[in-house]
């Protein structure tokens, strides 16, 4: 009797594509079904006028001077009509999820729900960036503005990243955000894409605006954040701008990090100046 | 591949993708890099636990700057604990001064004196004032299942970012970065519903920890004791009514600390408390091609060849944030050297390869000979004698009669020169070359070394 040979099951070419196809879908389902719990959770309350307590609201750091918000002022977030309500409503819920505390982010200690909530959103706007910028609208701007005034560093360096993909046009509508929540905040790891932004910069009033704040804070900021700026202080000294730069120097604390670059930057620029 | 072999891995697969896509925060492991873990007691400068810091931070550099600040866990435990104390309770209610100081140089007195209380207080209950312990070897604290670092007890699931960069190694880093976000909530404090004025302090600081801890959303979380993490507040609040530390603090008198050099990653000596001038390891030298009269033992000069005798980790700055591991037996040019310490002469050496520039440790005036010997063969970075160089400069070159000395004419951009020696000068560690330019010699300044190395913006070396 011929022996029948049993013939190894390799998968086909159709069996392959399906197999891909349901691995797609699952991602999909595992994904955006998990997301969506996010979203039901805050459909119920459809942001209208979420508002909140200033006190609540994570505001960059800022001196008493700088601070203008009164105790009972409350920022709102409103209904916009807009060209694409759905990716809209996502960066929505991220937000409203810092707000509510209700989404299903860890509380294993004191801070993971927000820390992880803000990341959700930095997440999203990062995710969201080309529609963003596609369908970019006034909606947008202030949404961003708000973005910036949260203290969490991932949100502010998805919306930075963002706003220097914009035209020249919109994005110069971001220097007070850029100087009021990037260059006097503490955060120090947003060197990079602060330099993008400040170098392409073409209004001499609008370069001094972020000049003066960067000379503010290397003196009255955070000693890192001093110290972070000091390095890469060259990048805005010049002929213009040196002897404001020089003036510094003498106030800033001996044998600190930030006058040791600065002082280094100077003499560097003066040598460049004279030809060696 | 059979079918199911296939499915399975494709749905692994799946899954993994989607784990990554939802990771909220750094899943960084319990006790991330954590080697030679040691327990300790909830005690002052002792508290638990403690793993090897080399791993964030060079430990040579630790002992010449940080040596008052290490709890050593050989000594008698009691009167060790108050000498550290000592120290510790000096350096923090400095550094903290230093700190408000800056941020708001008019800050009325009273301030002053209760933000220096809260920073002690934090300091007590994150880590008890721990952060270096000496026994077999360095150690850094390392609480909550090794997530919190140090003094701060910086956690390495939030804050991954300033921790693989050694800012919480580094004790005055650490103790500003977590102040970053204290003084934040403190500035907020006054402002809230749970604080009456700036000056009504006690709640100010409860308000501002609250903020700490859980964020500033929950700035007046220590208002309702059902909080789920109002225990925190509660242990803070004991913390800062008992102030503790004050039993530890009068045993020896402390060491007059400079917080700025402390802070400062690139100054070389801090000891004294003051800005200790560098011994002179480059001073003006007789021939200049390379200067043999350094008053520190066998230092290499800058523009040698080393050969490395270990594999020695390459940092940033000295003693700072890990870049690379450079092998044993393999040459580098000295691009710059810094001598940390005046007594024990320990040393560090800027060299490079590929994109890779940064220090390695290279023993005191006893050791150095285990960690580098001369050397050859090694990519030049900067010219040595005899070297082609290209000036680059849009506009010419000055030539000078000795550096920073009388002009004696320009250089144009692109002129091709043979070096004759070099000179670095300056606190900036100022490159000259000597060059031969018609029928003048003068020096033609190339850059600096540090702390911005700018010798590319100068000259190319053929």
């Amino acid at each position: 009797m011929k022996k029948i040979k049993k013939q190894p099951t390799y998968i086909s070419t159709s069996e392959l594509s399906l197999l891909l196809g349901g691995l797609f879908v699952f991602i999909c389902v595992f994904y955006f079904g998990k997301k969506k719990v996010t979203n039901e959770q805050t459909a119920s309350h459809e942001i209208t006028s979420v508002e909140k307590n200033v006190d609540e609201i994570a505001i960059a750091n800022r001196t008493p001077a700088r601070i203008k918000i009164s105790k009972t002022e409350k920022p709102v977030i409103r209904t916009r009509q807009n060209s694409n309500p759905q990716k809209k409503n996502v960066l929505k819920n991220a937000e409203e999820c810092i707000l509510s505390k209700k989404c299903d982010f860890p509380n294993t200690d004191p801070r993971s729900y927000n820390l992880a909530a803000y990341k959700n959103l930095a997440f999203e706007i990062t995710h969201r960036r080309n529609s963003v910028l596609k369908n970019w609208n006034e909606d947008f701007k202030n949404d961003f503005k708000r973005y910036f005034k949260y203290h969490d560093g991932f949100v502010k360096q998805a919306a930075l990243e963002t706003i220097l993909k914009l035209d020249y046009r919109d994005s110069i509508e971001f220097v007070d955000s850029v100087v009021e929540d990037i260059i006097l905040d503490h955060n120090t790891q947003l060197m990079d894409p602060t330099l993008d932004y400040i170098q392409n910069l073409q209004d001499p009033s609008q370069r001094l605006k972020v000049e003066s704040a960067w000379l503010e804070a290397m003196l009255n900021g955070s000693p890192n954040k001093s110290e972070a700026l000091a390095q890469y202080s060259h990048h805005l000294i010049n002929a213009g701008s040196f002897n404001r730069f020089k003036k510094l120097l003498d106030k800033l604390p001996k044998g600190s990090p930030e006058r040791t670059h600065l002082e280094s930057s100077l003499r560097e620029f003066e040598m460049t100046q004279t030809g060696g | 591949m059979k079918t199911c072999t296939l499915k399975i891995i494709l749905i692994g697969l799946a899954i993994l993708i989607s784990n990554q896509a939802f990771a909220q925060y750094n899943n960084t492991p319990n006790y991330w890099r954590c080697s030679n873990r040691v327990g300790g007691t909830w005690t002052f400068g002792h508290a638990p636990s403690a793993c090897s810091a080399s791993t964030f931070i060079g430990v040579d550099y630790v002992e010449s700057k940080f040596g008052p600040y290490i709890f050593d866990d050989t000594a008698n435990r009691n009167r060790e604990r108050d000498r550290y104390m000592s120290e510790m309770h000096n350096l923090v209610v400095k550094a903290a001064d230093y700190y408000l100081k800056k941020r708001k140089p008019n800050a009325p007195a009273g301030e002053l004196s209760n933000w220096r209380e809260a920073v002690l207080a934090i300091t007590h209950q994150e880590s008890f004032m721990t952060h270096y312990r000496d026994g077999s070897s360095l150690r850094m604290m390392r609480g909550d299942f090794g997530h919190g670092h140090g003094l701060m007890q910086i956690d390495d699931r939030w804050h991954f970012v300033n921790i693989r960069e050694g800012n919480a190694a580094h004790l005055i880093k650490n103790l500003f970065y977590a102040l970053d976000i204290y003084y934040q909530a403190w500035q907020r404090a006054p402002s809230t519903r749970c604080v009456s004025s700036p000056n009504d302090y006690y709640r100010r600081i409860r308000a501002a920890y609250s903020a700490y801890n859980g964020g500033l959303d929950d700035i007046c979380r220590f208002t309702n004791p059902n909080h789920p993490w109002a225990r925190n507040d509660r242990n803070f609040k004991s913390k800062l009514d008992a102030k503790a530390w004050k039993r530890h603090i009068n045993a020896v008198t402390p060491t007059p600390v400079n917080i700025a050099c402390l802070a400062n990653t690139t100054s070389q000596n801090c000891s004294g408390g003051g800005v200790t001038p560098p011994p002179p390891v480059n001073p003006p030298p007789t021939n200049p091609v390379n200067p043999p009269t350094s008053p520190v033992d066998s230092l290499f000069a800058v523009g040698d060849q080393i050969r490395l005798l270990k594999n020695i980790n390459v940092r940033a700055t000295p003693g700072g944030r890990r870049l690379a591991t450079f092998r044993a037996n393999e040459s580098f040019q000295v691009l710059d050297r810094t001598v940390i310490n005046n007594s024990s002469q320990a040393r560090y050496y800027k060299i490079q390869k590929g994109s890779v520039q940064g220090y390695v440790y290279a023993g005191t005036k006893n050791s150095h000979q285990e960690w580098a010997v001369i050397g050859s063969g090694a990519k030049l970075y900067l010219p040595v004698e005899g070297s082609e160089i290209t000036s680059l400069t849009r506009s010419g070159t000055n030539l000078r009669a000795t550096p920073g000395g009388t002009r004696l004419g320009t250089v144009p951009s692109r002129t091709r020169l043979t070096v004759v020696g070099t000179v670095v000068r300056g606190s900036s560690k100022e490159l000259y070359v000597k060059v031969k330019y018609g029928a003048s010699t003068g020096y033609l300044y190339s850059g600096m070394l540090a702390p911005r190395y700018t010798v590319s913006n100068w000259i190319s070396i053929r």
